[in-house]
């Protein structure tokens, strides 16, 4: 991975700025290739730190040594994410929400990406770099708390004007029912037809392709259904087919030594 | 594993290694004695895995003798609860 020099970008952050006022637009986008910059080197020093620790392992396994250094699960961004939300407010407007979304990425805990779910929904549900936050819908629940979710829900739903966040919206609310209900049940039906209408018009193609799938998946593969036969070769090049278990239990594993 | 070995029990794989080697190795290394599909064999436009919806590796399916399904998912434990049930069943 390239070293960036983070001194530099901090050093960078720290001159003066003078009397003299930098045209806001270019300043905005100096100033988030700079966090990006940032951010890029906390993880390359984190992967460093974490191969230095499987190597001590290692060594501490080899030795009979029972101690090894502590390491972190994961970088830690929160100063990080201090700066993000500091250049946020400096950049008003549609400016902000390019430091919003990887605030909201980096974030940790609920209530950080509570706080700044809240910015963009509050703040800016008419921008169309909000499209991204769609794919954050459907773990909201998890990421936040199910009673946020539904807050956050009801808003994008009163606002209504943007068809990604909509499509995704209606995914969130059916995937449940997609996922675990029988595909003749009346419940997984009503969930399919609903959901289907707000994520064609989205037109946005991940959500397409999630929802097909995830329908797919219960009406060919779905429980108490009859496998459809595949017929291949095996690793040495022989034909067989899946039939020719018909009789046995099977346990069909999709695996792969990666 | 060991225990439904000579049951009405059978375990298919289908290999989602880049080649046949590759997962002969694997085979080999860790003494999987069961026969696999090659996912996407060379030349074959479409991969099983992609007809099956499949999102996500490990995937097991449990298939009762007629094949219909009992359960789909990545909880290998699950899967093999499910199939010793359904073996128990047919016996």
């Amino acid at each position: 991975m390239k070293r960036t020099k983070s001194w530099l970008a901090a050093v960078m952050f720290l001159l003066p700025l003078g009397a003299q006022k930098p045209a806001p637009a270019e300043d905005a986008k100096t100033r988030l290739k700079s966090l990006q910059a940032e951010q890029k080197q906390i993880i390359a020093d984190w992967q460093a730190k974490a191969r230095e620790a499987a190597k001590a392992q290692e060594r501490a396994a080899e030795g009979g040594k029972k101690s090894i250094p502590a390491m972190a699960m994961q970088p830690d961004f929160t100063q990080l994410r201090g700066k993000y939300l500091a250049a946020a407010k400096q950049h008003p407007g549609e400016a902000a929400v390019p430091f919003l979304l990887p605030a909201l990425g980096i974030s940790i805990t609920p209530a950080q990406r509570k706080e700044v779910f809240e910015l963009l929904l509050n703040e800016h549900i008419d921008s169309s770099q909000l499209n991204q936050l769609g794919q954050a819908l459907p773990t909201l629940d998890r990421a936040v708390s199910e009673d946020y979710a539904k807050e956050a829900f009801a808003k994008i739903e009163q606002h209504g004007q943007n068809p990604v966040l909509l499509g995704w919206l209606a995914f969130a609310r059916h995937e449940k029912t997609l996922r675990s209900e029988p595909a003749t049940s009346k419940a997984f039906l009503d969930a399919k037809a609903a959901a289907a209408d707000a994520i064609a018009k989205s037109e946005d193609m991940l959500l397409q392709r999630q929802f097909d799938a995830l329908v797919a998946v219960q009406e060919k593969f779905g429980i108490g259904l009859v496998a459809p036969e595949i017929s291949g070769v095996d690793l040495d090049g022989v034909a067989f087919e899946l039939s020719d278990y018909k009789g046995k239990v099977v346990f069909l594993d999709f695996w792969g030594d990666w | 594993m060991e225990e439904l070995k000579d049951k009405a029990f059978a375990l298919v794989g289908i290999n989602s290694d880049q080649t046949p080697e590759v997962a002969k190795q694997a085979v080999a290394a860790n003494n999987l004695n069961w026969r696999s599909f090659q996912n996407k064999p060379a030349g074959q436009e479409h991969a099983i895995s992609d007809h099956w919806f499949i999102q996500g590796w490990p995937t097991i399916v449990v298939l009762d003798p007629d094949m219909t399904i009992r359960y789909r998912g990545h909880d290998g434990a699950e899967a093999i609860k499910v199939a010793k049930e359904r073996l128990a069943l047919v016996q």
